[in-house]
């Protein structure tokens, strides 16, 4: 059901077209850019995969997302040390999107963080260095001016955090509502919790309920799980309607099995 | 990361693909009768189009895992609108949007566990054809059992690599009426593996410039479309064998062809919405671009299980430049959607009148709507009684399959006490979700695989709707349906995260289920709050996580003495919860669970986990299963009695489950929902 934002790639008989008739001085379009980028990934083409890190490196815009997704897609040390060169040089020269795709890299999870030993019952991952916290928020901050829906949703929940020592739920609703707006939908589903608890802003069921519409009809699986459960509940103004519960439960894991595919 | 991921393309997708031609497989053909034969110029026929969409196997009116009927939804109530429509007017047709073969527990039934015979149609054909269609297309999860199933059930001998021969392929049992689809192509042949299109003659009812009623031949072409995302949501299924083409193109390809071969009117079936964003050849709603393409009259669309027009839709595809949700139009193209399983019936009804240049359709004349299943005073239409004895052996095979024991349980499993600390029905279902995710880790995360494993879980029934919304199993043989009530919801698994300090902020958000109590009073305090029980995360370790709850302390202060393998809970320390997918996605608003600390996102559905768990186990023990109280109150003397609502009669099965101090009363809560009062006795906790 629904829209799904999939990143389904151009055909690859256009890929093909495109491969055999532009010449190699010509940078890459889209289309050229993708076949490199699946010749590198599938076939592990190493010519693919030079191709795609010269026209990076030259500063082509096409180049360097294939590029970058090639790199997080291997996910090792080495690709991801390059991927934190290429994407650190693109913020630097302005990139927005670069900029929070690096926050977004240098926040994940790792071999492990923290160090020192427990004082209590618990664990710890292991050694690591800690991730460089105050670069990552000036890289949200870029990606949020840049008007990227995902580092103003990535920066309304460092807002919120309890340990960031800077709480500040209103300005996490200001930064969520924004990213909400810009259609990022994670971003709408976590803004209509915010309106529906009155977390940082004035409490709007209706308006709740409308994000969690918007973000299911944009295939997002917890908001349509949401209004699974207001139909169950009677919640959010619904008439209690335990068929149309059942129904939005169904479309919730229509929804899970194509963000799983 | 949020980069999107190589390897989700067709590989090996031939060029010669789009040289090469694909056959012409109408049904008939012959070009337009424009000479001397035809009816007198300014002759009209009034043409009723019926859409079907998205049915998914859904023919009776009946919830599988519940064993209830359900009336909202099945076949068997659409089939009762058709035959209004068919009393009501003369010249009619009927049309199926696609997403048929697979969706609910019989679907599943057919496919996977007791296989419908090549000899034998499948249920939701039986029902169909009974009824009579002239067309329909084929959906997206018609492409979920693989291409092999596809075409035993629609009776079609697939040219692709992954299967024999067409020569060894046997020719089953397939509907009885034509299913057409362009846009899907063999990378073995470079054809369409089902007919693109079929052009229909039919005699209809016509009346002529002077008033007299004749019959006339009607040539009616239909065309039909799925989502080409079918790539990358069958990928396993159709990679290497098939690939699809674009809704534009193909259609730009094939309509012109269809009017060369005598089409007065075109209808296209795409399984699919309108979608405002750039056209692209992959995209998964298309139809505004589809209905672009000159010449196509009707368009009947599917697959966003929405309805079609639809005045008051706040639905966003609906609500694009090019969609006209009140006069029901998409492009300009009179157009319908009939929502799913059955609840709607959608109607286009078409003006032809008879030119010099053959039939044309007069667009001010065409009206689309659809008639839902459900009366104006809630009530539904009656079941069209012909349908269920022919699929009452596939009926009673899938509820047997849904009461198949997959283990048995020594103790009753419910919530009705949950709220107290019966752990009954959820100890199990973390059970479960730790070992899940413990496996996970261990195979596939080294990195954590020092890190202590618990897992949450809520009772998802607690009695909001009265005495019998609550999960109780009986003891004995558990099966499927058993599971579906101990796991409610279609969530899938995930892993978090966590440090010590974010566990205790998890608990504390738990804990506003409760009222704050204040011990001094001697009036009736009510323990239960608004907090709704599904939030009521209830965390489990295989006994190493115990912790209290001191409900007379307020919001933020209430988890006391919380030890992990009886230390106390280091804040700093790292966990990692198995949970769902909405939890750990921030459902329910939980403090710092929004996304950002998942480790791991299973595809697979929390409730098929516990399904493999109890098969596995074979056995459930109250001792090993169902006796852990991770949980309980902090102890408390109050003046007066703290009360909650559960179905009444059940103190003894609280004190047989290890929770003290419950007694009932008054048999009637006074909601006039089938609950009782009781009060718990918090200095015995």
């Amino acid at each position: 059901m629904k829209r799904l934002v999939a990143a389904v790639a151009l055909p690859a008989t256009l890929m093909i077209a495109a491969a055999a008739t532009r010449p190699f001085w010509v940078a890459p379009d889209a289309a050229q850019a993708q076949a490199w980028l699946h010749a590198a990934a599938d076939r592990h083409d190493a010519q693919a995969e030079a191709s795609l890190a010269r026209w990076s490196d030259r500063g082509d815009a096409q180049a360097r997302h294939a590029y970058t997704v090639l790199l997080a897609h291997r996910g090792d040390a080495a690709s991801r040390e390059r991927l934190e060169k290429l994407l650190g040089d693109a913020a630097e020269a302005g990139d927005a999107l670069a900029a929070t795709q690096l926050a977004q890299l240098l926040a994940s999870p790792r071999a492990g963080v923290g160090a020192g030993p427990a004082a209590g019952a618990g664990a710890r991952a292991g050694a690591g260095a800690p991730p460089d916290d105050a670069r990552i928020a000036r890289l949200l901050a870029q990606g949020s001016d840049g008007h990227v829906p995902a580092a103003s949703r990535l920066l309304a929940l460092r807002a919120l955090d309890a340990k960031s020592g800077t709480r500040d739920p209103v300005r996490a609703a200001s930064l969520m509502a924004q990213a909400a707006q810009g259609g990022d939908a994670p971003a709408m589903f976590l803004y209509a919790n915010m309106l529906r608890a009155g977390q940082g802003v004035k409490q709007d069921e209706a308006r709740a309920l409308a994000l969690y519409q918007a973000a299911a009809d944009a295939d997002y699986a917890p908001a349509i799980q949401a209004l699974a459960i207001a139909y169950r509940q009677g919640e959010l103004g619904l008439p209690a309607d335990a068929s149309q519960s059942r129904l939005m439960d169904h479309e919730a894991a229509e929804a899970l099995a194509h963000a799983a595919n | 990361m949020t980069f999107s991921t190589p390897a989700t393309l067709p590989r090996h997708r031939a060029l010669v693909a789009t040289l090469a031609a694909a056959a012409i497989l109408a049904a008939c053909g012959g070009s337009k009768d424009s000479g001397g034969n035809g009816p007198a110029v300014g002759t009209s026929v009034s043409l009723t189009l019926m859409e079907t969409t998205d049915l998914h196997q859904t023919i009776l009116g009946y919830d599988y895992y519940k064993l209830a009927a359900d009336p909202s939804v099945g076949f068997e109530r659409t089939s009762t609108l058709i035959k209004q429509v068919r009393a009501a007017n003369a010249n009619t047709m009927l049309f199926d949007a696609g997403d048929i073969i697979q969706g609910t527990v019989l679907g599943d039934y057919q496919a996977l566990v007791d296989k419908v015979p090549c000899t034998d149609k499948l249920a939701i054909f039986k029902a169909m054809d009974s009824v009579g269609y002239d067309a329909g297309t084929i959906g997206n999860h018609e492409f979920n059992y693989g291409l092999a199933y596809l075409g035993q059930v629609t009776g079609r001998q697939f040219n692709v690599k992954n299967l024999p021969a067409v020569s060894a392929q046997a020719r089953c049992q397939g509907p009885a009426y034509p299913q057409v689809l362009a846009n899907v192509v063999s990378t073995t042949d470079a054809k369409p593996i089902f007919d693109p299109y079929v052009i229909l003659t039919r005699t209809m009812s016509a009346t002529t410039p002077d008033g007299k009623t004749v019959t006339v031949p009607v040539k009616v072409g239909v065309i039909g479309f799925t989502p080409p995302l079918i790539m990358a949501w069958d990928k396993g299924n159709l990679d290497g064998n098939v690939t699809t083409n674009g809704l534009q193109e193909t259609a730009a390809r094939y309509i012109p062809e269809m009017k060369a071969r005598g089409a007065d009117i075109i209808v296209a079936i795409s399984h699919g919405g309108p979608d405002g964003a750039a056209y692209s050849a992959t995209m998964e709603n298309g139809n505004l671009y589809l209905a672009q393409v000159p010449g196509i009259d009707v368009l009947l669309m599917g697959h966003m299980h929405q309805v079609f027009p639809n005045a008051g839709s706040t639905v966003a595809a609906f609500n694009i430049a090019g969609v006209d949700k009140t006069a029901g139009t998409v492009s300009g193209v009179p157009a319908v959607m009939a929502n799913f399983w059955g609840k709607n019936l959608g109607v286009v009804n078409l003006k032809l009148a008879y030119t010099a240049d053959g039939w044309a359709v007069d667009k001010t004349a065409t009206t689309t709507s659809t008639m839902s299943t459900q009366n104006a005073d809630k009530t539904y239409v009656a079941a069209d009684a012909t349908i269920a004895p022919l699929v009452q052996a596939e009926h009673a095979g899938t509820i047997a399959y849904v009461k198949t024991p997959i283990g048995t349980t020594d103790y009753r499993m419910t919530t009705y006490f949950a709220d107290v600390g019966d752990p009954t029905a959820i100890q199990i279902v973390n059970q479960a979700q730790a070992a899940y995710v413990k496996d996970y880790v261990a195979a596939n995360l080294p990195q954590y695989k020092n890190l202590p494993v618990l897992s949450v879980s809520a009772p998802f029934k607690s009695g909001f709707g009265g005495g019998t919304d609550y999960t109780d199993v009986a003891g004995g043989p558990l099966a499927i349906n058993n599971a579906a009530d101990l796991y409610l919801y279609a969530n899938t698994i995930q892993a978090v995260l966590v440090t010590g300090a974010d566990i205790k902020a998890w608990l504390e958000f738990a804990a506003r289920r409760f009222n704050q109590i204040d011990p001094t009073l001697t009036t009736a305090q009510a323990l239960v709050s608004s907090f709704p029980g599904y939030n009521f995360d209830v965390m489990d370790g295989d006994g190493a996580i115990k912790y209290e709850i001191d409900v007379t302390q307020p919001l933020g202060s209430r988890i006391r003495n919380l030890t992990y393998d009886g230390t106390a809970i280091d804040p700093a320390a790292q966990f990692i919860v198995a949970t769902n997918n909405y939890r750990a996605s921030g459902g329910g608003g939980f403090p710092g669970l929004d996304g950002s600390k998942t480790i791991y996102q299973s595809p697979d559905a929390n409730r098929d986990v516990l399904i493999r768990y109890i098969k596995a186990a074979a056995t459930l023990a109250r001792t090993t299963n169902g006796s852990d109280r991770s949980w309980h109150f902090t102890r408390v003397t109050t003046a007066g009695p703290v009360q909650f609502s559960s179905a009444p009669n059940l103190a003894t099965l609280a004190a047989g489950d290890g929770i003290p101090g419950v007694t009932q009363v008054q048999a009637d809560d006074g909601s006039n929902l089938g609950l009782a009062r009781y009060q718990i006795d918090l200095s015995v906790q």
